[in-house]
């Protein structure tokens, strides 16, 4: 190799690295932006109050639903950024990596089809349906979006720990950084493992349980967009 | 595979054309076979008459499945094809552009087995005699409007990989660049199902413009093949 294709080939790694960094935050914000709006006009109350409050805010609802959809989307580009970033480090463990994003991203997606069925199911119970309100109530329990969240959080854990590895095996980024990347997505894997296994975590619990890999998504988002990587 | 990977970039881009055609034959089949219209325009009828016509019909209804499940494998093949062909081009962008596609590919594929509910449902089981018959039509309905949402929302990711994949035709030069600017306004176009409204609005034309798109970079890949002379540049082969 030439000593200008190496340095273009380091550019190239530089700037996917800021190119994740980017994703890195959007996924974070389309998700989380499609939670709050989803569940805040879901709210409390029983399910006729939220079918009320969905029918009432149907095109919120379906934005909120579309951001989920866009967190999907911006998942892959996220794992081909650190995939090209990292693939000088270990080819075939960032390939895995990459591998167990995108299958995050397809569950993750399906789970989204799945909400828009709850959606025509609220939509339903506000007005004549074949159904009676407590028999709507009763499907939208079977809502795959739920259990889709778990086991794609498992997936996204277990690419999370694989690329946070990696970053540890250099110095692209602080190790103090990737380190408590490995260790916050080993946490966020323990919890939703253990959440499958007895379901009913306290809702507490998991929030505790996602601050440390919240941090660790923040701070290596900003670090690659900001800094970038030391080669 | 040794032989496949022998092969002279025209002759692969000539059996990309092919699998693309079979696609598009087994897509085609299985959408005009099916009795009930699962594509982006969604089921027509009341849940009674969609009930109705799945048990009447119900060979072909399982025909229009297993077809559709066979245009996806074909996509998934055209997929890898793709990724072999524009490599040289980028690397990193085919990837990208297989991986959105591939993702389509297994929603799409997840929507099918909504597709096959109503059959479970219609057919007599002992579980679902517990609900009535305007219930059960409910369902039916229910489970074939999920099938439309998952299609929408592979559409969302083949509208990122034809927007991709057009980039690539544009930036290759062994491929004409219109094909590439119609292959990704294609991509635009279905990217907008994300905005149910504007989707529904221009539904038809949005149809029509991703069978001329795909149609046209199918037929090219079939019957011209690739520049063999530019693809060898691009990739940096003698």
């Amino acid at each position: 190799m030439t000593a200008t294709s190496e340095l273009s080939a380091q550019d190239t790694q530089r700037a996917y690295a800021r190119a994740a960094g980017l994703f890195y935050l959007l996924v974070l914000a389309f998700d989380i932006a499609g939670l709050v709006i989803t569940s805040s006009i879901e709210g409390g109350g029983g399910f006729a109050a939220s079918a009320g409050r969905v029918g009432a805010s149907e095109v919120v609802y379906r934005l909120g639903l579309c951001l989920s959809l866009l967190g999907s989307m911006s998942t892959i580009p996220l794992a081909i950024g650190l995939y090209v970033t990292l693939k000088s480090v270990d080819g075939n463990l960032a390939l895995t990596a990459l591998l167990f994003r995108s299958a995050e991203a397809v569950i993750g997606a399906v789970g989204i089809v799945g909400a828009f069925a709850i959606l025509q199911i609220y939509l339903a119970a506000n007005h004549a349906a074949a159904f009676d309100a407590n028999q709507l109530h009763a499907l939208t329990v079977l809502n795959p979006l739920a259990v889709s969240t778990d086991i794609a959080a498992i997936f996204f854990c277990t690419g999370s720990t694989i690329f946070f590895y990696l970053f540890f095996k250099t110095q692209f980024i602080p190790r103090m950084l990737s380190g408590w990347g490995v260790f916050a997505s080993v946490l966020y894997l323990a919890m939703w493992f253990a959440n499958l296994v007895a379901p009913g975590l306290p809702s507490l619990v998991q929030v505790i349980g996602s601050i440390p890999i919240l941090i660790a998504e923040v701070g290596t988002g900003l670090w690659l967009l900001i800094r970038g990587i030391r080669l | 595979m040794k032989g496949m990977a022998n092969l002279s970039a025209p002759a692969r881009a000539r059996i990309t054309g092919v699998v693309y055609l079979l696609f598009f034959v087994t897509a085609i089949a299985g959408a005009i076979v099916m009795p009930v219209a699962g594509g982006p325009g969604g089921p027509s009828g009341d849940a009674a008459a969609i009930a109705n016509s799945i048990i009447r019909h119900q060979s072909a209804y399982e025909a229009g499945v297993a077809l559709g499940l066979f245009s996806t494998a074909f996509y998934v093949a055209l997929s890898g094809l793709f990724y072999w062909l524009f490599r040289p081009v980028s690397r990193t962008l085919s990837l990208l552009a297989a991986l959105f596609s591939v993702v389509g590919c297994a929603v799409g594929a997840s929507g099918n087995l909504f597709l096959l509910a109503p059959l479970e449902i219609l057919g007599g089981s002992s579980y679902a005699r517990v609900f009535t018959a305007d219930q059960l039509q409910s369902l039916v309905l229910l489970f074939i409007n999920l099938n439309v949402q998952a299609n929408h929302v592979a559409l969302v990711f083949f509208g990122s990989f034809q927007l991709v994949l057009g980039y690539l035709i544009f930036r290759s030069t062994f491929l004409p660049r219109a094909i590439g600017v119609l292959i990704a306004i294609a991509g635009v176009g279905w990217l907008t199902f994300m905005v149910p409204p504007i989707s529904s609005a221009l539904l038809v034309y949005l149809e029509i413009l991703g069978i001329v798109a795909e149609g046209l970079l199918m037929l090219w890949l079939l019957v011209l093949g690739v520049n063999g002379r530019r693809w060898a540049q691009v990739a940096g082969q003698p």
